[in-house]
């Protein structure tokens, strides 16, 4: 009983003396306006990683090549922007903790908000890459007009894969065609009956493809050639190809 | 203050700047604080203490409560905080309240008709081994047989998924029993 007066007396002698005093209103609603904002700043910044993420990928022309077997699957991973990936992976952790801080996400299990998250960024991501925003970052970058994320920008187009060559068919020749990419470098790409064809070799002057093989004595031997229009996930059956063909 | 008012309704006389209604939460939460504290802090002296920090940090926060929704589980969500901190402070070994219990979803009970546990059977079990049990297993069981909390209650308290404190109560129960057999056996 003692224990029990002193502890509702000492309570609100503190609250009467002002020991102890109510934070007002405004603190936890200026507190909740924050986090909000810092939700969608992390949700922004994991979609714009996630897009440049595709970008790059698309840029460099590795986004096209596991279709060429093995050989391309590993020059695709090698090719990852791992930097980024582990920024993206550091923001979808912060979203989680923020987003577990409402009771629609700590009622369910972490699988499911986690699970949740990363479709949202990933559909978000791929969304955000279908519009020309990175191209025109990339743009700006080139002619250092893009201040901060401009250095991102080249440092990636620096870092190409040594055998992939994305570019424009100029012209066809005898064994092959000439293609140049977006650097106006012009490369001889060399055709054998080994070159793999996953979608279908019809190429015209024009086309934008990407040719996966080694450059020696200036002449790319093309181990697989593909158009980037072709953005299937997996390569179409010899039927597919057959139609493709007579279209 | 009548003691038909709800809780919300003297918290929200508080909101409004009534600081004696706060001395009506004290009187009618004391004693509740003081037993969970004392059951979840089984070997800590100044429980009392504790209780008073608990409702110094209520009345500081209070209008962070929306009286749209239920007190009791607010305030037990601050006491559980405390007495978290409080045990950290005691313990050397940092306590984790992550576990892979929170990872997956459990959407079946753990519990089958052969673990059922007579009333008896459960007091004595908590009364001789609930201060040995691990803390994510204890807190659930405290807060589920002795403060009459629902799971979503106690999911809300904890911030830990509905499912998962079925599978801690389950689990905590399984422990303990385990425990009050092995007992019976030697005696």
């Amino acid at each position: 009983m003692e224990e029990k007066k002193s502890i509702k007396n000492s309570v609100l002698e503190k609250i009467k003396s002002g020991q102890a005093a109510m934070k007002p209103k405004w603190h936890f609603v200026l507190k909740a306006i924050l986090i909000g904002i810092g939700l969608v700043i992390c949700i922004l910044l994991t979609l714009l990683v996630i897009s440049l993420i595709i970008f790059i990928l698309h840029d460099n022309g590795a986004w096209f090549i596991p279709a060429f077997g093995m050989r391309g699957v590993g020059r695709f991973i090698i090719s990852i922007p791992w930097l980024l990936v582990l920024a993206c992976i550091a923001f979808i952790i912060v979203l989680e903790i923020l987003v577990r801080k409402y009771s629609f996400a700590y009622r369910k299990p972490f699988l499911y908000s986690i699970i949740g998250i990363i479709i949202f960024v990933i559909v978000g991501g791929i969304g955000i890459s279908a519009t020309r925003i990175h191209d025109n970052f990339s743009r700006l970058a080139m002619e250092k007009r893009l201040p901060f994320a401009g250095p991102i920008y080249r440092g990636f187009r620096a870092q190409r894969p040594a055998d992939v060559y994305p570019g424009t068919v100029r012209e066809i020749t005898g064994d092959g065609f000439l293609i140049e990419n977006r650097s106006h470098e012009t490369f001889r790409i060399v055709v054998t009956h080994a070159t793999r064809f996953p979608f279908g070799s019809e190429i015209v002057v024009g086309n934008e493809i990407v040719v996966m093989g080694d450059l020696k004595d200036g002449v790319v031997h093309a181990f697989g050639i593909r158009k980037i229009g072709d953005e299937l996930p997996f390569p179409p059956g010899p039927g597919q190809i057959e139609m493709r063909r007579l279209n | 203050m009548d003691a038909n008012y709800k809780d919300e309704d003297i918290v929200k006389k508080v909101q409004e700047g009534d600081a004696e209604a706060f001395g009506i939460i004290v009187d009618r939460y004391e004693d509740k604080l003081l037993r969970y504290g004392r059951r979840f802090l089984s070997d800590y002296d100044d429980i009392a203490d504790l209780v008073q920090d608990v409702f110094l940090k209520t009345y500081v926060n209070i209008k962070n409560f929306d009286i749209a929704l239920r007190f009791s589980p607010w305030i037990y969500r601050i006491a559980h905080n405390e007495f978290v901190n409080a045990l950290k402070k005691k313990t050397k070994n940092p306590l984790s309240f992550f576990d892979v219990d929170i990872l997956f979803p459990h959407p079946v009970s753990e519990e089958n008709e052969s673990d059922r546990i007579d009333k008896q059977t459960l007091s004595l079990m908590f009364e001789k081994f609930l201060n040995t049990l691990d803390v994510k297993y204890r807190e659930p069981i405290i807060l589920y047989y002795f403060e009459d909390m629902g799971y979503q209650e106690i999911a809300d308290i904890l911030h830990i998924p509905i499912s998962t404190v079925g599978v801690r109560i389950t689990r905590g129960k399984k422990i303990l029993k385990k425990s009050y057999d092995s007992f019976e056996g030697k005696k």
